[in-house]
C-alpha cells in the first residue's frame, strides 16, 4: 500500500471533522454581530 | 414519528451550494451585503474549522481562530481582489496566518496536535487505524512541524492544487511541488522506520 493510500485514509477521518455545535448554532450570530454592531438583524434559531 | 438527522441538512444543503456557485457570493459580498458574507460563513465554516482544528489540535483555540478568521476577511474583502486569488485561498491564508499568531503568543506549542485530534475523534473508525503502519503514518504527520502540516493537509486533504497552496503560505508553486515531493519522501522513510 503507498504512502498515498495512507493519507486518503487519514483524509477521511479529517474529512468527518466539523465545526462544533456552537458554531453551527451560534457562530454566525455572534459574527455578524462583531460585523454589524448597529445592525437589527436577529436570528431566532440556529443558522443551520 | 420524525426523526430529524442534523447531519442530513447539511449534507442537503451542500448538495444545493456547490463549491463552484459561491463567486456570486464573494461578488456581494465585496459589494458590502452581509447576508451574502453569511452564505460564505455557512459554506466554508466546517473547511475553515477542520484545517484549523488539525493545526492546532483543540477545540476552544480553533474555534476562536476559527471565528477571527471569518471576522478578518470580512474586514478585509475591499482589497481581496479574485483576479489576485480564490476567495478560499483568501480564507486559509488568514486561518494559516491566525494559525502562526496563536502559536507565537502560546510559546510552547504542541507538535503533536495532529496525534490528539485523531485520538479524540468520538467515531473512531475502523481497522485502517488498528494497523501498525497506519498508527506509523499517523504519528510521523504529528511529528511534521506546522508549516509542513499544513502543507500535507493543503495538498492532500483540501486537495489544493499547487498554485492555490502557494497563495495561502507565500510561496511559489515550484517551491510548494518540491517541498511536498521531500516532505512524502519524508514520510515514506518514517513508514520504513529509516529515521
Amino acid at each position: 500500500m503507498k504512502i498515498e493510500e495512507y493519507l486518503n485514509d487519514l483524509k477521511k477521518e479529517y474529512e468527518k471533522t466539523e465545526a462544533t455545535l456552537h458554531l453551527k448554532a451560534f457562530g454566525w450570530d455572534e459574527l455578524s454581530r462583531q460585523i454589524d454592531p448597529t445592525g437589527t438583524w436577529v436570528s431566532f434559531l440556529p443558522y443551520w | 414519528m420524525l426523526h430529524f438527522d442534523f447531519s442530513c441538512v447539511l449534507c442537503i444543503e451542500w448538495l444545493l451550494i456547490m463549491p463552484d456557485d459561491y463567486g456570486e457570493y464573494v461578488k456581494s459580498a465585496i459589494a458590502g451585503d452581509k447576508e451574502a458574507f453569511g452564505e460564505l460563513y455557512r459554506i466554508f465554516l466546517n473547511r475553515i474549522y477542520r484545517f484549523v482544528y488539525y493545526l492546532v489540535g483543540d477545540e476552544f483555540s480553533a474555534e476562536d481562530i476559527t471565528q477571527n478568521t471569518f471576522l478578518r476577511a470580512w474586514r478585509g474583502l475591499a482589497s481581496f481582489s479574485m483576479d489576485s486569488g480564490t476567495f478560499q485561498s483568501y480564507l486559509y491564508t488568514i486561518a494559516r496566518n491566525l494559525v502562526i499568531d496563536s502559536q507565537r503568543k502560546k510559546k510552547a506549542y504542541p507538535l503533536n496536535g495532529l496525534e490528539e485530534v485523531i485520538e479524540s475523534q468520538e467515531d473512531p473508525v475502523t481497522e485502517v487505524w488498528k494497523g501498525e503502519i497506519s498508527e506509523k503514518i499517523r504519528q510521523a504527520l504529528a511529528d511534521l512541524d506546522t508549516e509542513d502540516r499544513q502543507i500535507i493537509i493543503l495538498r492532500y486533504f483540501e486537495e489544493m492544487q499547487f498554485g492555490e497552496i502557494s497563495e495561502v503560505v507565500g510561496s511559489n508553486p515550484g517551491a510548494i511541488r518540491v517541498k511536498v515531493h521531500r516532505l512524502m519522501g519524508l514520510l515514506k522513510q518514517k513508514l520504513e522506520g529509516k529515521i
